[in-house]
Order: structure tokens, then sequence, then C-alpha cells
């Protein structure tokens, strides 16, 4: 038998699976030491070590009904349960608990497409659909829709998006709360709640209209314990007609601020509808030994000069676009004419060009030679990521996963600059291994607005290094707020320390969250700790 | 660092699996008694990128298994065969593959079915030679019952490695066996 929860005793715990069993069934209640292990996080900070955050066992629940069941079983015994979708969200906690002893709520088998509106383009799912399930639905029903996914295809829709995750297609789309619209929520008390207009029995707008009468409720149930959203809408991308991937070069280091600014407005004003890219072909080494020597040097003048003559570009970002044929080329042709104006020297090289529909085989081929990107440009789903789990010198021994440091910045060449300088020196000091031209952790620009650095440290199941890292992951965290910067997204590790981080106002936001999950779950009974909101009854323990 | 490595010494339990077409294991599991009593391999999954596991493939299907390689990527093997043949309910897998692949099948087949991993033995390399030793196991079927029937220990068991095979860009790799167990 596994762990017990915090403060259980064994009789009432026994007394409670048993009714759990009752509700989903003995073949979905999971107690053996087999079993459990596998809601273990493959990819914990704490592996092996006594910290390590683990469930006390996992239910199943088939329907609502079911999970508000096993909400009032909960309560009634004050069992900490702890919801999970698919439980694929490594890097960020996969299907861990934040409290050791929780149970997991294993909701894999409420996994329904429920509706596919291809005139209104939105669907209606469950949390256990996966996003191959979502793709697969709309595939046989013929929809010319697209979604929109992250690299893992296994993951949910609905997990995914309550923890605020992204994707690589168009525009709002990659942001995948963003563009949800509507929620089902079994709230602490077992009672359901709908959002949106779906507080309106027999609503006909559920998933077409993201505000309701009175305040928009939805925010609160992402990276939070207020409920167990049961069923989501989405929005989805009408199939466009044609791609077009380009490439902007510019040669000066400077040149990144004017090429960002560029990229910015055409996102912002959605001549470019795609993800952009931003790369440095300069600062990544090849086998001339006069480019490593020089990548050892501060010598920047030199290293620039170095690139003009090679034909090595400093920056580049290559500009994504969907839509119908003659407007993407035309939006291509104003694209290049801005950077052209905006930067003096800038080249350009035009790339992939596609049109649409790809069947998954085309996908498939299309994905030879590339791990990251590739078909998820296309909404296709796929586990090619894990192949990019590969050995380097910053991850020697890289089968044992990482998590991320992901502070969001802002979106210019300003703030990258500063932001790499930063962390170079922090790296430096907490003796963390980086490549020697800086983090060269160019942003992610996955929001229109704002930019996210992501920072893998590598998990190396060896107690002591784990605990070294997880020490320097924490002061990363201080100096990324002392800097003004917040993480977007963090393993429950380090959830704690991110919302301390977000200090404005004496922590008015965690107070703010703790007199709201005090008021709603009185008992501290949906997943006590996440996002470092605890219940009364747990704070300061 | 170098990233062409040697794949010596430990044995590839792989060719030992047993394989579908009325191949099973032996029904008197009784070390391990919550496995199921017998259990076909539906496919033996293995990494096409390596020499040493497309011998292994070719040993499966002499022995009158069916293979699935792959490229690293599961995807196309989750997709197009996985996915469908799990939807009717569990059927072990067994395989010669890297970590990662073999990370994700893992997680695929509980979520699909609540099978489990039950043996697996990763097979790392050893600097200063190209080529491994050793000769190839007499009864592969024997040997897998044998493995499967340490479950659940999970122990490598060393094993008759594959003679003078070249090694490719190998970091290391494993053998293992997913299949359904009874619930306890």
């Amino acid at each position: 038998m596994p762990i017990l929860p915090p403060g259980i005793n064994e009789t009432d715990f026994s007394a409670a699976l048993g009714q759990f069993a009752e509700t989903v069934g003995t073949n979905w209640v999971f107690t053996s030491d087999e079993d459990v292990a596998l809601y273990r996080d493959a990819y914990s900070p704490f592996w092996g070590s006594d910290e390590e955050k683990l469930a006390s066992a996992a239910v199943a629940p088939e329907s609502v009904e079911e999970v508000q069941q096993i909400v009032r079983i909960a309560n009634r015994y004050r069992i900490p349960l702890y919801p999970i979708s698919t439980g694929k969200n490594y890097g960020y906690g996969g299907s861990a608990p934040v409290h050791s002893g929780s149970v997991v709520v294993d909701l894999k088998r409420m996994n329904r497409v429920l509706e596919i509106d291809e005139r209104n383009a939105t669907c209606l799912v469950e949390p256990g659909v996966s996003y191959f399930d979502l793709y697969n639905a709309i595939q046989e029903k013929g929809a010319k829709l697209w979604i929109d996914c992250p690299d893992p295809g296994w993951g949910s829709p609905i997990g995914n998006a309550l923890d605020h995750g992204l994707g690589y297609t168009i525009g709002h789309f990659r942001d995948h709360f963003g563009s949800h619209c509507g929620m089902e929520v079994v709230l602490p008390n077992s009672e359901v709640l709908r959002t949106g207009p779906g507080g309106i029995p027999g609503s006909k707008t559920w998933q077409q209209y993201q505000y309701a009468f009175g305040p928009q409720l939805d925010g609160i149930f992402t990276q939070s314990n207020f409920g167990i959203v049961t069923k989501m809408g989405f929005w989805l991308a009408p199939e466009p007609e044609a791609f077009r991937e380009d490439t902007v070069a510019v040669y000066n280091h400077d040149d990144l601020i004017p090429l960002v600014d560029v990229t910015s407005y055409l996102t912002n004003s959605s001549i470019s509808n795609g993800l952009p890219g931003l790369g440095s072909p300069l600062l990544r080494a090849d086998s001339d030994p006069e480019h490593i020597a020089l990548l050892q040097t501060s010598d920047r003048p030199a290293l620039e000069r170095y690139g003009r003559e090679k034909n090595i570009p400093y920056w580049t970002c290559n500009i994504k676009t969907y839509g119908p044929k003659e407007v993407i080329n035309a939006q291509w042709a104003h694209a290049r004419e801005k950077f052209a104006s905006s930067i003096p020297g800038a080249t350009f090289t035009e790339g992939e060009k596609l049109e649409f529909p790809l069947t998954y085989e085309q996908g498939e081929e299309y994905q030879q030679g590339r791990i990251a990107g590739g078909r998820v440009d296309f909404g296709i789903p796929n586990l090619s990521i894990f192949q990019i789990i590969s050995r380097t010198p910053w991850n020697p021994d890289p089968k044992f996963g990482h998590y991320y440091f992901s502070p969001i910045i802002p979106k210019t060449g300003e703030a990258i600059f500063e932001a790499s300088k930063v962390f170079t020196e922090a790296y430096d000091q907490l003796g963390l291994s980086r490549p020697p031209q800086g983090i060269t952790s160019l942003p992610a620009l996955y929001y229109q607005r704002s930019a996210m650095l992501l920072m893998a440290l590598q998990v190396t199941r060896n107690v002591e290094v784990d605990r070294k890292n997880r020490t320097a992951f924490k002061e990363l965290i201080k100096i990324a707020a002392e800097h003004g910067w917040g993480e977007y997204r963090t393993p429950p590790a380090f959830q704690d320390d991110v919302m301390n981080a977000y200090s404005f106002g004496n922590n008015a936001l965690r107070r703010f969250n703790e007199t709201i999950k005090d008021a709603i779950d009185p008992n501290g009974i949906i997943s006590p700790g996440k996002s470092g909101i605890w219940p009364k009854n747990m704070r300061g323990a | 660092m170098a990233n062409r490595r040697e794949f010596l010494q430990m044995g590839i339990a792989a060719s030992a699996l047993p394989v579908s077409t009325g191949l099973m294991l032996p029904n008197k599991s009784s070390t391990a008694e919550n496995i199921s009593p017998s259990i076909p391999i539906y496919k033996v999954i293995f990494d096409n990128r390596y020499a040493v596991a497309r011998v292994f493939a070719k040993d499966t299907e002499n022995a009158g298994g069916k293979t699935y390689g792959i490229d690293g990527d599961i995807t196309s093997l989750w997709y197009h065969d996985l996915r469908h043949r799990w939807k009717k309910g569990p059927a072990a897998i067994a395989g010669l593959t890297d970590a990662n692949a073999l990370f994700c099948l893992e997680q695929l087949a509980w979520s699909a079915c609540q099978m489990h991993l039950i043996y697996s033995t990763e097979h790392k390399p050893t600097d200063g030679s190209k080529k491994l030793i050793g000769s190839f196991p007499e009864s592969p079927l024997l040997l897998a019952a044998e493995k499967v029937m340490h479950y659940p220990k999970r122990e490598a068991i060393p094993l008759p490695p594959y003679s003078s095979l070249s090694t490719d860009d190998i970091d290391s790799l494993v053998s293992w066996v997913i299949a359904p167990t009874k619930r306890v």
C-alpha cells in the first residue's frame, strides 16, 4: 500500500477507497504500488528523495456524476484530491500531486468529444480527450477545422489550457486558455457550475460567447484548486488555404531590436499570423576553430565581422503566415519591405510553401528530419518531441527529463539583452551549466505582446545534484522577480516560490486566492497547494 | 562529447521475446502472481536506426513474430497501429528501443488499457570495442519466459549477447516487455 494522505488514518482511508470503488467500480480505483507508481512525475526534481510528491491512490471516474460523488466522499473523510486530465504535463509536474498523499482523480475515462461545430468552428470536450482524440474526431467528421496543439500530442486540450499551455498555429489559437469558450466545473461542494452562457439552461451560445452576465469566472479555474473542470469548449481554426514560411536574417548584434519590433508590428497587425521563431546562427558554434575561438571572447565587433564575412547572420527570424495563397504572398511582400526599410543589410530567404489539406501521412513526411516543430505548425498532433531529449554537454543523461524555468519578459530586443545578461550571470553564480556564449535561450514568441524564456534544468536522479538544482531554480525565481519578470507556469516543487514572487500589495494576489479557497473549499480537498494556494488548515505547515 | 558509442556486453534480451502467431509465455507464471497466465506478444518494436536492433527484429521475425520498426519517434506506431489495437483491449508489446521511446509507450499503455512495464533491461555501451561478443541465445522463447517470470523484480538479467555486430551511434538501448497484469 502506498502512502496515506497526511492526517488521515488507515481506517478512514480504507473506507473512502471503498466508497470510491462503489462509485466507479473496483477496477477504476488504483491502490497497488505498481499502479500508483505510474502517477509519479517521471520528471520530478525530487525523484528518489524523501521530498518527492507522491499520490496515495488514484480513482478514475467516467462521468460528471461520479466526479461529484468522489468530491462528496472526499469531503466526508477530508481526503485531498488531485485531478488530472491525461496527466502528461511533463516538465511542469506530470500527474503527481502538489500535496503528497493526495488521491489522484484521473479523468482519462471522460474522453468524449461532445460536439464539433464546423460552421462556428467550435468544439466541446471532456478532460480525458487528448489532442490526438480531438484531431481524429475532426478528421472522422470531415470538418475543415484545425486544432492547435503543443509538441506532445498526448496531452489534453482541457488540461493544457488550464495550465496556460501554448501551441504553434495561428494567432490567438496558440493561447489555449485564450481560445477556450465555456467551462463546466464540479465545485468543492460537489455542485456543478457552468460558466459563460452555459449558465443559462439550454444555452444556445455556450461555445460561441466567452462572457456571461456578471464577473467572468473562467480564469479562476486555471492553475488553481477551485474546482474540477469536466467540460470545456474551444474555438478552432478554419483550415487555411495555404502556408508559407520565410526567413529574415540580420548581421549586427543590435539589429535584434528592430528585428523584434518589426516582428511585433507584423504580429499585432495580423500581417503575419504564425508563430515567429528567433534564432542566432552566429552564436551557435560550428566546426570552424576561428568561430569557436571568437565565441569564447567578448569581442562582439570581431564576431559580427566574422559573421558578415562568412555570411552567418547574428540573428534570424522565421516569419510564418497562414491564409489564402495570394493574400499570404502579399503579406510576405509587405513584411519583407518593412524589415528591409528598418534594418539595413537584412537578407531574406523564401522557405516552405504548402497548400492544405495535409493528410496525417503527408504530415509525417513533412516531419522527416524535424524533431521540434513540423506537424504542430499545422495542428497535427505527434510525439516527435520526445526525441529531442537527446544527449548534449548540458544534458549528459537525457532520459531522466527536465523542468522549465520560464519567465515572461517584455517583447523587445532590449529586454532580451537584459534578460540574457541577468540570467547568464545568474547561471554562473549558481554554478549551472550553460553554453559558452551566454545562455542563448532566445525567447519563444507564443504570445502576441510578451516573450517567454524557456530554460530547462535537467533531472539527474542524483539526489544531491537535483537538490542543488532545485535551490538554484528558486534563486532564479527571485532574480527574475527582482527584475520585474514572473513565471507563467512551474512544477509543483516551485509553485509556492513563484506565487510568493507575485508579492505586490503584501502578497494581495495570494491572499485573495486563499480567501476564495477558504470560502469555497473549507475542507481543503481540491489540489491543496496548487499554485501556492493552500487551504487554511494547511497554511504554514 | 562523442556521440558514436559502442553497444556491448549486456545481452540483447529482445531476441528472446515470445512472439505472436500462437506463441505464448507459459501459463505457470507462479512467481508473478499479478501477471496474466499467458502473454501473447502482439508486436515487437525495434529502433530501425541501430544495426543491433535490426538484427534483433530479423531474429524475432524468424521466430514467427510480428515487428514494427521506428526511427526513435513512436508517433506512427501509436497512431497507425497501437491505438487501434488497444481500443479492443490490452495486448502485450515488447521491444528494443531507446529509453525515450519506452517512456512514451509505457505511458500510453497505462492510459489506454492499464498495462505495465513488466520487464526492462538497459544495455549500456562500453568504450573500447565496436563489436558485441558472445552468442545468440539458443531458445528465445524459454529465455523470455524466464525473464517475465522474474517479474516484478525488474532487475537486469544477464543474457547471452549477440555476436559480432557492428555498432551504431548508440548511447544505450533498452529491451522491455509491456503487458497486462491482473488487477489486485
